[in-house]
């Protein structure tokens, strides 16, 4: 292998461990705060990639403004899902909730097909041309993702630092002591959501000038998310970090190797550092039903 | 605290867990709501059956097949009306516009027929019913459900033309009940001597003229190392066997090829593996749609600058290209062209094509080559005068000439290699391209004959077809210029 090969194969990984670690982190952030396996937050993804397509090359917007209105549409449709039908569930259980997010994710990938049909949503490139080192080309796209993640998961980090994020890791931690210390928790769900959700619309919107939207992308990374999760930990943002990158390069150079059975490799990977950390690298095991 | 309710759940008043509905109230509403969607589906079949037969289309749920009415045309009110239906099924994946295509082509060769009286065979009038079944994406469970629904509900005793299905499973249900499957397959599973009712409308045995013609053009240009890369379904792992046969009689070292997911959108990793391969040529073979797109430009990124043969596209996938890679970087490729507005001069195929501008507007390519089964049914129809399906099957697999279609021609031979005497497999002409100046551009087409006997080299099939030509005489061709002849073999 040479270097370039490598360091190709090492880009790409980063790439789709960016994505995986957006869609991740609010992933586990529900999970983490709510106890809530929201199966549908792929689809969140998905819609903030369409959106974005639709904004720019539609509308004629600049860039920014489709990534602001993905982060709030998303956020918005994560409240909504939460006020309409997952506080009511809520009560009934771990499993009931899980369905319906199911349930959702199914309409909204229902409702995307029957909108925007089978074919994908391109937009033009917004970061275009390849930067070369040495011999090596890398898309300024996909450099573009990679580091939008990490900007992204700064923020998050430091957006858990504030008042609200710090009562959201107080009821993930204890729900019943947060509330007794005058913790909202009606507020911190419908935040988690928000946050939640809105990370997917923002990873929608940075893949989006990269690869074109389709009604199946949302479904395709949530296998990733989730193996993220279970690696990384429940409720850990650096965990997901980390295991989403450790991910997203064992996959790179897997497929190099063994072609579209990379994803065997990745579930190999998953089995051994779940057999050594059954908590994750740095969170906690998967909260148990009824637990 | 929370507090316990009547109906046994718990009620947290603290939090946004609002209390639960209660059984008696949940019984309530799933009563209402179920009232309300039967009295909508009662509403919307009334409706439905009042429709005026334009068609209708629904995608297939998991699991379950829908059908889409074909459109059929008004029935001429003239003196002659038709007595009787001539139904014909075409099962596609509706979520291609491939599918979409070929439904809308049915339809109008439907309604030409219709509109004029309807179909006269044998002394009767028949109103063709073109009626469009989805079969999903390479879907088992889905294709089987749509040809139980053709075969065992509708009465549907004609499968003509089919593109994602997955043909295997079809045939274990039209085989037995009796009804003729004129689908498109690449793999061996309908190349079986014990079948009685199928003939493959579009098969790839006979395809090989036209990747031989661009595979050696490349060749010419100084191609000598490819690699395909494709989508992975039964229709491809054949495939990409079958294409590699070519390019190696082109002249091409043709290493395994890379396939990938329907649902992959990432081809950076693609990409970077192509470019580690040393390779010079890259054939996206079977690679539909936004996909080749995609492949291009992860191939541009990564600094690939070799060859592309960016396979099955129209004018929309270039300009994307265009729009992503740069017309510099497609500059010169070669591919197939399915547009026959200027290569066609059959004045019955421009009457179909006039009508198709005139009722959908912008002329799209998908669909045009694979409703070519259709041409063959109308011809075996044609001359066994009979809806009967043995004698419409005992036409097609004796048919020793070829048929008009869209594309060209395309004519149905024997594969005495696998034991077949009669003609069951299909030899389809093509129109092929060049990308210049970000337009495709055609620059001649594949005979019927070159088909035939490219492919038969290619695939080192010689002998038995001599056997077999020394016994029945050689096949005739339409008239149509070739570069090939039997003296090659």
């Amino acid at each position: 292998m040479t270097l370039d090969l490598f360091l190709q194969i090492v880009v790409n990984g980063l790439m789709s461990g960016g994505m995986y670690a957006l869609v991740a982190s609010g992933f586990t952030l529900i999970l983490g705060v709510m106890k809530v396996f929201n199966f549908a937050q792929g689809e969140f993804y998905m819609l903030g990639a369409y959106l974005t397509v639709g904004v720019v090359a539609s509308l004629g917007a600049p860039y920014p403004v489709a990534i602001l209105a993905s982060l709030a549409a998303m956020a918005v449709l994560g409240v909504l899902l939460h006020l309409g039908v997952i506080q009511w569930t809520l009560p009934a259980g771990f499993f009931h909730t899980l369905l319906v997010t199911i349930a959702f994710g199914t309409i909204v990938t229902q409702i995307a097909i029957l909108t925007f049909g089978y074919r994908e949503a391109a937009m033009p490139p917004v970061f275009d041309g390849v930067s070369k080192v040495g011999s090596v080309s890398f898309n300024n796209g996909k450099l573009v993702v990679i580091a939008g993640a990490v900007v992204v998961m700064v923020a998050l980090y430091l957006f858990m630092k504030t008042k609200i994020g710090v009562s959201m890791r107080a009821a993930a931690e204890n729900r019943e002591v947060a509330s007794l210390q005058g913790i909202n928790p009606k507020r911190v769900f419908w935040t988690t959501m928000a946050v939640g959700c809105g990370l997917c619309g923002v990873a929608g919107s940075l893949i989006a000038p990269v690869m074109a939207a389709s009604s199946s992308m949302g479904s395709n990374i949530m296998i990733k998310a989730m193996l993220v999760v279970l690696v990384g930990g429940s409720g850990s943002m650096s965990g997901a970090l980390l295991a989403a990158f450790i991910v997203g390069i064992v996959e790179s150079f897997a497929f190099q190797y063994i072609g579209q059975q990379s994803l065997i490799a990745v579930f190999v990977l998953v089995a051994i550092l779940v057999f050594f950390r059954p908590g994750g690298l740095l969170g906690k095991p998967l909260p148990i039903p009824g637990e | 605290m929370p507090e316990k309710e009547k109906a046994g759940h718990l009620v947290d008043t603290e939090t946004s867990c609002v209390r639960a509905v209660s059984r008696r109230e949940f019984l309530k509403l799933a009563g209402a709501a179920g009232a309300v969607i039967a009295i909508g589906g009662g509403i919307g079949g009334l409706l439905a059956g009042c429709g005026d037969g334009t068609t209708t289309t629904t995608a297939a749920a998991g699991g379950s097949a829908t059908t889409a009415a074909g459109g059929g045309g008004t029935v001429s009110t003239g003196a002659t009306k038709p007595t009787k239906q001539l139904k014909v099924g075409t099962l596609v994946s509706l979520q291609l516009t491939n599918g979409i295509e070929m439904q809308k082509w049915m339809d109008i060769f439907a309604k030409t027929k219709n509109e004029s009286g309807g179909w006269e065979i044998g002394g009767e009038r028949y109103e063709l019913v073109p009626i469009t079944y989805d079969v999903g994406l390479s879907d088992a469970t889905t294709t089987r459900a749509a040809v139980e629904k053709a075969v065992l509900q509708d009465g549907v005793k004609f499968i003509v033309g089919s593109f994602a299905e997955v043909s295997s499973v079809s045939v274990t249900i039209t085989e037995p009940n009796k009804a003729l499957w004129m689908g498109t397959d690449f793999t061996p599973a309908t190349l079986d001597p014990n079948f009685k009712y199928v003939v493959r409308g579009q098969g790839l045995s006979f395809a090989l003229g036209a990747a031989y013609n661009l595979q050696s053009k490349y060749v010419e240009r100084g191609a000598t190392r490819s690699v395909i890369v494709d989508p992975d379904n039964q229709q491809t792992k054949v495939g990409n066997q079958i294409w590699a046969a070519s390019g190696r009689l082109a002249g091409l070292e043709t290493l395994d090829p890379i396939t990938y997911t329907t649902e992959t959108t990432d081809f950076g990793p693609i990409a970077t593996k192509v470019k580690s391969l040393n390779v010079d040529l890259v054939e996206l073979a079977y690679a539909a749609g936004d996909q080749i797109v995609n492949i291009v430009r992860a191939l541009k990124d990564v600094g690939y600058e070799g060859f592309i043969y960016p396979g099955n596209v129209d004018q929309t996938i270039v300009d994307n290209m265009a729009a992503q890679a740069g017309k510099e970087y497609i500059e010169g490729q070669l591919g197939m062209y399915y547009d026959p507005r200027e290569m066609q001069t059959d004045p019955v195929m421009r009457t179909y094509i006039d009508r198709y501008l005139s009722e959908h507007g912008k002329f799209q390519m998908d669909g045009v080559f694979w409703v070519s089964p259709w041409f063959l049914f109308e011809d075996a129809v044609n001359t066994a005068q009979s809806v009967d399906v043995d004698a419409v099957t005992a036409a097609l697999k004796s048919m020793d000439h070829g048929v008009r279609t869209l594309c060209g021609h395309t004519q149905l031979f024997a594969r005495p290699d696998i034991g077949i005497l009669d003609t069951v497999d299909s030899a389809p002409g093509h129109y092929l391209c060049e990308i210049k100046d970000g337009v495709m551009t055609p620059f001649g087409s594949v005979s019927v004959k070159d088909q035939y006997l490219v492919s038969i080299k290619a695939l080192g099939l010689a002998e038995p077809f001599k056997q077999y030509w020394a016994e029945h005489g050689e096949p005739t061709f339409p008239d149509e210029e070739s570069l090939f002849d039997f003296s090659m073999l």
